[in-house]
């Protein structure tokens, strides 16, 4: 058994990377791209120029210029436990900070007005005996200097490759610019002519892009010194110094909020398992009693409403339903019972936790009970569909188990209905029940989008819908890599749960 | 017809309990088919069985067998099936509970609590499948409990060692360790014997076997019978076989009753009814088995033997127009069907001790058969280790 589940766990790695390349190649794919919804925000009137240098600054700064594999194997390296190289650090903030990126070189040396400078040695901005504050101070500050010297680099890099542009259409090679890229091993085979009108213009764009990079290489070189120093806590665990470490995977930084995925998760999964702890235990505990009942007298008049009351719930669409129920129970014009939206009442902050008697001796209702009143309505809208489908599948399996031989044996052996009814044949219908459950299951971490939106609660189907509007790509990422991962561990406990439930299944 | 006391030879061998121990009269049980008509599953049937005896219920799938011993024990699910008149006399513990003079309750029409009190305590019951017939997800151990916890006042220590002594006498090996071992882990036959434990684990007065043997393979039949033999002879248990294997009723039973499309045909002793069958459906039945050293191109099927009309003459008393029952034959002509169900047909002892299913002809139209009633236990030689 234990191997069975070590060999199950491990043949999670290659189903993730499996799916999460799906999705990354969905994502990157998709039309526009990833981060098509940060380009966008230039706005028509800015000049080709400003946009194209833009674009560089963004790509660069997410790291979109690479090819797409590239960038997958990135984001796997990042997300993967296990670390090679250089181990990262945790800023105070929560965010995962690396060893600085490296520096792109500029483009065809042998055009420019002046040789490369050499890289100068990189000066840890803090004295030895540095407190923890001057420590991040420095850091902050290096880091700041890197990311400013480092997009004019890219800028004038771009203006660069736009300066080109005149030039190499003069003298038929337009193609060696493409896209994004210069290819310089056409270049390469051409002899410039430096008498041409537009030479000028490289030769200004080329000495502005020298100075760029040796300001960007110094502050990068300042940079990895710092780094080197280490101003924060190592993230992980070393396995062989320097080279291989353990930590847990990055997330990444959410390319609209700004803020580390692990957090806006962390902020969004309580409120999604809060309402479904709730939500869940309901479906089964009415769900199950009632397939039981219809079985047990399967044809009666309590089978036929039952059921046919299931089904009409389960008909009804989510979205209708949510909104009759804003409109006529939250409603102040209609019954006005329940709020409208949220979890809590503004002032909640300030309650005691149980219900309690204030000092003017009103009572106040207390943050928990504040919090069910809130998720009645979002309750009611994520139960009232789940009854059909679980009622119906436990009717079905104790029907089936019903007819079996050993019930006709129990009941020859003097065995009493009831008795009959639960240890007999339930305890053999419970297969499909786990069935059902792992499927079920990872869907309360995952969320109802249409519950949430429609309360505005800020759970997982809120965070995950805003990822996918925004195209942004760490947050659908970590969800869908987070939602696979549930699915599958989902599946290998229903699969343990078989073994104890039936003795017939075993995996040694 | 004047009741018989001897003749036939064989019956006085042994006299053995003059009383039944249950007596089945006119059971007649249909089910209801949706649309249609019900459908009469078994009309009028009528046997008894002596303590220690074993009756076999012989016939085709289908013609009231295991209507008749579910029956016994309520185990038909009503509905669809539905007890239209009959009754089933047994001789119970809770005789003197529910004031009966004579000893005897009808199982028919106990209620459910006395009932459960009878299911597996007084009748014990085993089918045919033993693969499906135990509970896939509990060990035998707790299913033979569950028998003896139900039935006797003991605890589960002093329930654990009848268990014990019940799977040693059906011959499990080891039964300690198979005791905590689930049905999947035993093969067919030692399934078979576990339900045999089961059921014998109270100790019955009957044990209701519904074709036992029919799922195993040849050689673990034969062990499966020779066990509940042994197990009968040593307990003076009555049961009641219900088989269509002629060769299992030949060595098993005392008494045979043949039934066909719910009715019985015939009901005689077993040497009597292989030596001298009456009904042409029964000589169908014997011609159909192949026998030993014995060449052959083609067995006769039974429908030769009761599609010749001449088969239908031969009965004692053809010549006054006694004819034998049969439900794919028109009606004979001097049909005289009395005004009640199943009034077309008559169980008449034609010869004594044997019993044959006839039209209700006016031959017979006043006859009054004592029903079919044999006390005979065929002596045996003790077979095997005691």
């Amino acid at each position: 058994m234990i191997t069975y589940i070590i060999r199950r766990l491990l043949l999670m790695i290659p189903t993730v990377i499996g799916i999460s390349f799906l999705i990354f190649m969905l994502v990157a794919l998709s039309p526009g791209g990833v981060g098509a919804a940060l380009r966008v925000a230039g706005g028509g009137a800015t000049e080709a120029t400003n946009r194209a240098v833009q674009e560089a600054y963004l790509e660069d700064r997410y790291g979109l210029d690479a090819p797409v594999v590239v960038q997958y194997i990135r984001w796997l390296g990042r997300i993967s436990p296990l670390k090679f190289g250089q181990r990262d650090q945790v800023a105070p903030t929560g965010e995962r900070i690396s060893a600085p990126k490296p520096l792109a070189m500029p483009w065809m040396k042998e055009w420019l007005p002046a040789p490369l400078p050499a890289v100068p040695k990189g000066q840890r901005p803090w004295p030895d005996d540095a407190t923890a504050e001057q420590r991040n101070v420095g850091y902050a500050r290096a880091s700041d200097a890197y990311a400013q010297d480092r997009a004019a680099y890219v800028a004038a890099r771009t203006l660069y490759r736009e300066a080109l542009g005149p030039y190499l259409r003069s003298v038929g090679l337009s193609h060696a610019v493409k896209g994004n890229k210069v290819r310089e091993g056409v270049l390469a085979k051409h002899t410039p002519d430096r008498s041409s009108e537009h030479w000028p213009a490289i030769e200004s764009a080329g000495r502005r892009m020298l100075a760029t990079y040796e300001r960007a290489a110094g502050s990068r070189a300042n940079l990895a010194a710092a780094f080197e120093a280490k101003p924060f806590p190592q993230a992980g665990v070393p396995v062989i110094p320097g080279i291989v470490s353990v930590a847990a995977p990055d997330l990444g930084m959410s390319f609209a909020r700004g803020r580390p995925v692990s957090q806006l998760i962390a902020a969004a999964l309580p409120v999604t398992i809060g309402l479904n702890l709730i939500a869940f235990p309901i479906i089964y505990m009415i769900a199950i009693p009632a397939g039981i009942a219809s079985a047990n007298r399967a044809g009666s008049l309590f089978d036929v409403i039952s059921g046919t009351f299931f089904v009409a719930l389960w008909s009804i669409p989510t979205v209708w339903a949510g909104v009759l129920a804003v409109g006529f129970l939250a409603n102040k014009d209609y019954l006005g019972w329940f709020p409208v939206t949220g979890l809590h009442d503004a002032g909640a902050d300030r309650m005691t936790y149980l219900p309690s008697r204030g000092a003017d001796g009103l009572w106040i209702r207390g943050y928990l009970l504040d919090y069910v009143w809130h998720v009645c309505l979002p309750v009611l809208c994520l139960v009232y569909a789940g009854f059909a489908v679980l009622s119906k599948q436990t009717r079905a399996a104790m029907l089936d188990n019903f007819n079996a031989d050993y019930v006709r044996t129990a009941k020859a052996k003097g065995v009493e209905s009831r008795v009959i009814l639960f240890a007999h044949v339930f305890r053999n219908s419970l297969l499909p029940l786990i069935t059902m459950f792992a499927s079920i299951f990872p869907a309360m971490l995952a969320g109802s989008v249409v519950v949430e939106r429609i309360f505005a609660i800020p759970g997982m189907g809120s965070l995950i819908l805003e990822a996918i509007n925004l195209k942004d790509r760490e947050l659908i990422l970590a969800n869908a890599v987070m939602i696979a991962m549930v699915n599958i561990l989902a599946l290998l406990l229903a699969d343990i749960l078989y073994a104890l439930a039936d003795p017939r299944i075993s995996y040694s | 017809m004047a009741r018989a006391t001897s003749t036939s030879g064989a019956v006085a061998d042994k006299p053995v309990a003059v009383e039944p121990l249950i007596r089945v009269q006119d059971l007649a049980v249909s089910f209801d088919n949706g649309s249609g008509p019900r459908i009469q599953a078994v009309d009028g049937v009528r046997m008894s069985i002596y303590p220690g005896q074993t009756l076999a219920v012989v016939g085709e799938s289908g013609c009231g067998k295991s209507v008749t011993a579910m029956s016994s024990l309520q185990l038909v699910p009503r509905p669809p099936g539905r007890f239209d008149r009959g009754s089933v006399w047994f001789r119970s513990r809770l005789a003197g509970e529910l004031g009966s003079s004579n000893g005897e309750v009808d199982l028919l029409r106990l209620d459910e609590p006395r009932m459960r009190q009878v299911r597996g305590n007084e009748i014990a019951m085993i089918f045919q499948e033993p693969m499906t017939s135990l509970n896939p997800v509990y060990t035998v151990g707790d299913q033979i409990l569950e028998a003896i916890l139900l039935h006797q006042n003991v605890d589960v220590d002093q329930a654990t060692e009848i268990a014990l002594k019940a799977m040693r006498d059906v011959g499990i090996p080891e039964p300690e360790r198979r005791i905590k071992q689930y049905p999947h882990q035993f093969s067919g036959g030692m399934r078979q014997r576990v339900m045999i434990a089961m059921a014998l684990a109270c100790r019955p007065k009957l044990l209701l076997a519904d074709e036992p043997t029919t799922a195993l393979d040849v050689t673990v039949q034969a062990q499966i019978l020779e066990l509940l033999r042994e197990l009968q002879v040593s307990r003076g248990m009555a049961m009641m076989l219900i088989t269509h294997a002629l060769g299992v009723v030949a060595e098993n039973a005392d008494v045979v009753c043949v039934m066909y499309a719910g009715r019985v045909v015939e009901y005689a002793t077993v040497l009597e009814l292989f030596d001298r069958p009456l009904h042409p459906y029964t000589r169908g039945l014997l011609a159909s088995i192949p026998k030993l050293g014995e060449r052959k191109d083609r067995l006769v099927t039974i429908r030769e033997v009761v599609e010749n009309p001449a088969e239908f003459e031969k009965l004692p008393g053809a010549g006054e127009g006694v004819r034998p029952w049969w439900p794919w034959h028109q009606p004979p002509k001097d049909l005289a069907a009395k005004d009640e169900p199943a009034g077309d047909y008559y169980l008449q002892e034609v010869s004594p001790n044997h019993w044959v299913g006839v039209w209700r002809t006016a031959a017979v139209r006043d006859h009054q058969s004592r029903p079919p009633d044999l006390a005979y236990i065929l002596p045996r030689q003790a077979t095997g280790a005691a």
